[in-house]
């Protein structure tokens, strides 16, 4: 049951081989990077196609008998898969995650909900299911980080000491920061947003739907921020033209896309391709329009433009908000303290490393590291290993073996039953699992590792596997 | 090579498959199981048991194919790409290869097709 597996961490760390103050920042040696794999094995390689793949390659072979206390902070899909990990190869340690959530949600499968295609459940499972027997899960968030003093303190009061410490407790969806906007609006005066949760994705197809029914104005867009999954809001304003033109609505709606800068992505050719479809379908890029604030009441959105201030009538509007680091980062020492990631506080991490560049005994995974791209579950898989292999490089007193070469992928979904299945790294290289499969053609093919193999093989993940 | 380490695929399998997995090798080690049965009664796996099973593994191949695009919320219009034919053969392919693979056992095994030879003794002296 879920209440027996919460012990109290012990307060006083556990004896170790290597203490905090004596780890040494060694750097990357760049030895080796995760290479890309290219084989058919059924619908699992397919799932390995995405960057959720089958790689248990040499970063899992290194182990340690240290009885270090490492500390997780975040329990999803980044905290999770390093907690599998480290509890095989760690296998006495103490490992202690904190979050509070009893729910672990598959936030990429939110783009199907909202269009229609899953069902809310489908993306709801228990956070314990993936927990390790030998992982300590303290229910509660992280109120303040003190890496001089190896410790947090949980909204609950409870003082938990750390050897090691991986962050991974994602981003802040920064919702206030557009005018006029906050999260509760989320289904009402046509505002949609997928990215809020199952149950606001679930508001969005219904307010879609509405769309579809009474046509009007659609306006689709990304914030300048970083963000997760840069590919989602380009896959919905897709998703919402193939579901007008389907049901044979599609003239009674204009559709308009905008951009935070003079692209629609990040990658070229996949900026072109992505440009082409826009044009093909009839969905108008306005470029340099960053959203400002929303009146809901009159539907009304403005955006930031180069020339000033653009207002519009909106009738269905899919607002995706900023992304910062959650408080407990922005409050703490631990991000970024200049350069492109600081503003958002960031974790600052070595991009290859995945080690703090100031506090040699703390590892970031996920959406809250402060790197170029790499904000997609994809990441994690390619992230977790090597943080954790890195972790273990330095408790055992080694120089870090593992780097992270930035692989992103997001199974850019074009229609409902045809996607592309993109796949890039930190130089804006595609990097494309299998030579068969053309990362810029739309195929149903890719549809099938988007809706059939990525949920199972994301699983997988969590559970240490794949 | 570790990247097809068969725990991680058997991991992958049960996510995607839940309880089916179970259903799917309980059913293989029946279909073993028959093997092992023909082969120590000495039944032979051709002929009729052959044929039967190899022209229900068509018509399987045939709904396999035709229903693959649907369990997947899409349509034939959306086979766009050359790589979608060729996932789309294999599936018709692989239907076939395990009909036959699973029921040619079956029919011989319970003589339907009226397929079964008599034993031959290696032991039996010569008339
Ligand atoms: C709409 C959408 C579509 C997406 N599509 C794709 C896709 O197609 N492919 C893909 O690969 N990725 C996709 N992603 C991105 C992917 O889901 C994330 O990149 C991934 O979940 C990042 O994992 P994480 O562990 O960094 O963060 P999360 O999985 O978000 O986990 C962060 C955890 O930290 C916890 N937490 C927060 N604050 C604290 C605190 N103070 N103390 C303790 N715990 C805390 C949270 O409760 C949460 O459990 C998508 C995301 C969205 C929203």
């Amino acid at each position: 049951m879920a209440g027996n597996r919460q012990k109290s961490p012990r307060e006083t760390a556990a004896p170790k081989p290597s203490t905090a103050s004596e780890v040494t920042n060694a750097s990357a040696t760049g030895g080796f990077a995760p290479t890309r794999r290219q084989a058919l094995f059924g619908l699992a390689a397919a799932g390995a196609a995405t960057g959720l793949s089958l790689n248990a390659s040499r970063e899992a072979q290194a182990r340690s008998a240290s009885s270090a206390h490492i500390v997780i902070a975040g329990a999803g899909a980044g905290g999770l898969t390093a907690a599998s990990q480290l509890s095989r190869r760690m296998p006495n340690a103490r490992i202690t995650i904190i979050d509070r959530q009893e729910h672990h949600y598959f936030q990429p499968g939110y783009t199907l909900i909202g269009s229609g295609v899953w069902r809310e459940g489908q993306v709801i499972d228990s956070t314990e299911r993936f927990l390790p027997a030998n992982v300590d899960w303290v229910r509660a968030d992280i109120a303040e980080f003190d890496p001089e003093g190896n410790r947090v303190v949980t909204s609950t009061g409870q003082d938990i000491a750390y050897d090691f410490l991986i962050v991974a407790i994602g981003v802040h969806l920064d919702y206030e920061a557009v005018e006029g906007m906050e999260r509760g609006l989320i289904g009402s005066h046509g505002i949609a947003s997928i990215y809020a949760g199952p149950g606001e994705a679930a508001t969005s197809w219904r307010l879609m739907e509405e769309f579809i029914e009474n046509g009007g104005q659609g306006h689709f867009g990304r914030p300048a921020s970083e963000m997760k999954c840069a590919g989602a809001p380009l896959k919905f304003a897709l998703l919402t033209e193939d579901r007008l033109t389907t049901r044979g609505r599609r003239d009674g709606a204009e559709l308009h896309y905008h951009a935070h800068n003079q692209g629609l992505f990040a990658v070229t050719p996949v900026n072109e391709k992505v440009r082409q479809i826009f044009e093909n379908r009839g969905i108008n890029a306005r470029y340099e329009h960053v959203i400002h604030a929303v009146d809901p009441g009159n539907k009304r959105v403005t955006y930031r433009t180069p020339d000033g201030l653009a207002e519009f009538d909106y009738d269905f509007i899919h607002l995706v908000p900023p992304m910062r680091a959650p408080d407990a980062i922005v409050d703490s020492p631990l991000p970024w303290q200049d350069g492109p990631f600081a503003a958002d506080s960031w974790l600052e991490v070595d991009m290859h490393n995945l080690q703090h560049r100031r506090y040699p005994n703390i590892f970031g995974i996920g959406d809250i590291n402060g790197v170029p791209r790499g904000k997609t579950a994809a990441s994690v898989k390619w992230q977790a290993p090597v943080a954790v292999t890195n972790l273990i490089d330095v408790i055992e007193g080694r120089e870090m073996s593992a780097s992270y070469n930035g692989y992103t992928s997001c199974p850019l979904v074009t229609r409902v039953g045809t996607a592309m299945l993109v796949e890039f790294d930190y130089d804006g290289n595609l990097t494309p699992s299998f030579p068969f499969i053309d990362p810029l053609q739309e195929s149903w093919v890719s549809w099938v590792i988007e809706e059939k193999a990525l949920l199972p093989t994301y699983n997988a993940m969590l559970r240490g596997y794949a | 090579m570790q990247d097809f380490h068969p725990a991680t695929l058997f991991v992958i399998a049960q996510e995607t498959l839940g309880f089916l997995l179970w259903l799917g090798i309980g059913l293989a080690v029946i279909v073993l199981a028959l093997y092992a049965v023909a082969l120590i009664r000495g039944i032979a796996l051709r002929g009729a048991p052959l044929r039967i099973a190899a022209i229900l593994g068509i018509l399987v191949g045939i709904v396999a194919m035709a229903a693959a695009p649907m369990m997947t919320d899409a349509g034939f219009s959306h086979l766009v790409a050359g790589i979608d034919y060729v996932f789309i053969a294999l599936i018709g392919i692989g239907g076939f290869v395990a009909s036959i693979i699973a029921l040619t056992p079956v029919f011989a095994v319970f003589g339907f097709g009226g397929a079964r030879e008599e034993r031959v003794s290696l032991t039996a002296p010569a008339e």
